[in-house]
């Protein structure tokens, strides 16, 4: 008997302790995590054509900073966005269960540099429409951040780089 | 419009099948009152989900892609760890029942109580968002075309009934056999869960790895078709599966389903001397 009880508190605070732990974490993901939807604020807004073969981006480069890219579908299958960092591997952003007929959002702060843009119809193999996409430095981010912007570009390069060799 | 149903039949399995077993058992341990409780967690999850799901889309902000993945694989993870307990909570239970310790599942209910709340809210909202964030993505076609929107709703309308089905199939079990069958099963949609929240994380770039793939038979289960979507549904299985989702499936199936049955049979000796008689005092339905 009285292992029984003795389990069932054990089991009551472990449970409790798990759950705070969890709420705790989404939170902070939350509120970390929420970028702007107003399109008025310095927001660049693309739009990108998802059909069966080809994955059309209305521009192939933008100001750094935010950008929204509106995935619409005119396939008929299920379809996903990938914006992908200058590897060509490492996922930046990414919009998926696009249904045909459907539209989804894609925002993303982006630093200046070079990315990809693909989609994968199907959501399967190793998508379509494979398209370099710049993000150019702008002119706030020059003057305020101009150190911290090539320090980014350093860690970007030094990050890729690293990430090739564990590849190779 | 198949594409779009399948969506929301695969999204809808995922959530139904743990709640389908979750409530199952709580009838077949004559337990009907803690219903409720189950009922509070899943509305819990679906108002949240729609409501989370409709501000980003509607609202000033979104939600970034790195969040809205470490979302669903954190949640993912948490809800492994919540419904191995309860696996192993069930199994407890069933014991008492068998050796006929009423006064036993009382005090485990009374304490698993916020548990049953959580496991019921987490099956369902794990990826509440990603599935609340389609469904808005129907709404605000309907400008165009309602098609997508009436395609989301009858495939999860699909996957309740399909839960419907397995619980009546369940219940005519008979009630040993339903326990070593419920938490067999509910292992194996564990370690689905949890190797998907692994990907979810691979893909936030928190984890690494997300390139090496264990295996890939898409060209065999592509994952727009219907099978490919159902084992998607019920079990996670993902036709590209990466080796860090396979070790996490691994790592946890294996010593988990292995206590699971060792203790399940631990159990049996004891439960099959008093079984004879009395178990017929036990509500058949």
């Amino acid at each position: 008997m009285p292992r029984v009880i003795h389990s069932v508190s054990l089991r009551s605070v472990s449970l409790r302790s798990v759950s705070l732990v969890g709420v705790g974490l989404l939170g902070i993901v939350v509120l970390s995590g929420c970028v702007a939807n107003d399109p008025a604020s310095t927001h660049t807004a693309l739009t990108v054509d998802s059909s069966a073969t080809g994955c059309a981006v209305s521009a192939n480069e933008a100001p750094a900073g935010s950008i929204r890219f509106t995935v619409a579908n005119s396939g008929d299958q299920v379809t996903e966005f990938y914006l992908l960092a200058e590897d060509g591997l490492r996922i930046v952003g990414e919009a998926e269960n696009i249904g045909p007929g459907l539209s989804r959002d894609l925002v993303v702060q982006l630093e200046a540099g070079s990315y990809f843009t693909a989609c994968k119809p199907g959501m399967t193999g190793d998508g379509v429409g494979k398209t370099e996409f710049t993000a150019t430095k702008t002119d706030a981010a020059a003057t305020v951040n101009s150190n911290l912007a090539s320090h980014i570009d350093t860690i970007t390069t030094n990050y890729g780089s690293s990430v090739r060799n564990q590849i190779d | 419009m198949l594409a779009n149903y399948l969506i929301g039949l695969r999204e809808g399995l995922e959530a139904a099948l743990i709640v389908t077993i979750l409530i199952a058992y709580v009838v077949k341990i004559n337990r009907r009152d803690v219903l409720p409780r189950i009922w509070l967690g899943v509305g819990l999850a679906v108002l949240l989900a729609l409501g989370i799901g409709a501000l980003l889309t509607f609202g000033t902000y979104g939600l970034s892609f790195t969040a809205q993945e470490t979302i669903g694989g954190v949640l993912s993870i948490v809800a492994t760890g919540l419904v191995t307990w309860m696996v192993f909570w069930m199994l407890r239970t069933a014991r008492d029942l068998k050796g006929h310790l009423q006064g036993n599942i009382d005090k485990h209910l009374v304490g698993a109580g916020l548990g049953l709340v959580l496991v019921a809210f987490l099956a369902v909202g794990r990826e509440g968002i990603e599935t609340a964030l389609f469904i808005w993505a129907a709404v605000q076609a309907t400008g165009a075309t309602t098609m997508p929107l009436i395609g989301a709703a009858l495939g999860i309308v699909t996957a309740i009934g399909l839960g419907w089905l397995i619980y009546s199939g369940m219940l005519k079990i008979n009630l040993s056999k339903f326990f070593t069958y419920t938490g067999a099963i509910l292992i194996i949609v564990a370690a689905g869960v949890l190797s998907y929240g692994v990907h979810d994380l691979q893909e936030a770039g928190i984890l690494p790895g997300l390139h090496a793939l264990a295996f890939n038979v898409s060209a065999a289960v592509p994952p727009d078709s219907w099978y490919g979507t159902l084992l998607k549904g019920a079990l996670n299985f993902s036709p590209a599966t990466t080796w860090l989702e396979m070790f996490a499936w691994l790592a946890y199936a294996a010593p988990t389903l292995t206590v699971f049955i060792t203790k399940s049979r631990l159990g049996r000796p004891g439960a099959r001397q008093l079984s004879v008689a009395p178990r017929a005092r036990v509500p058949a339905h």
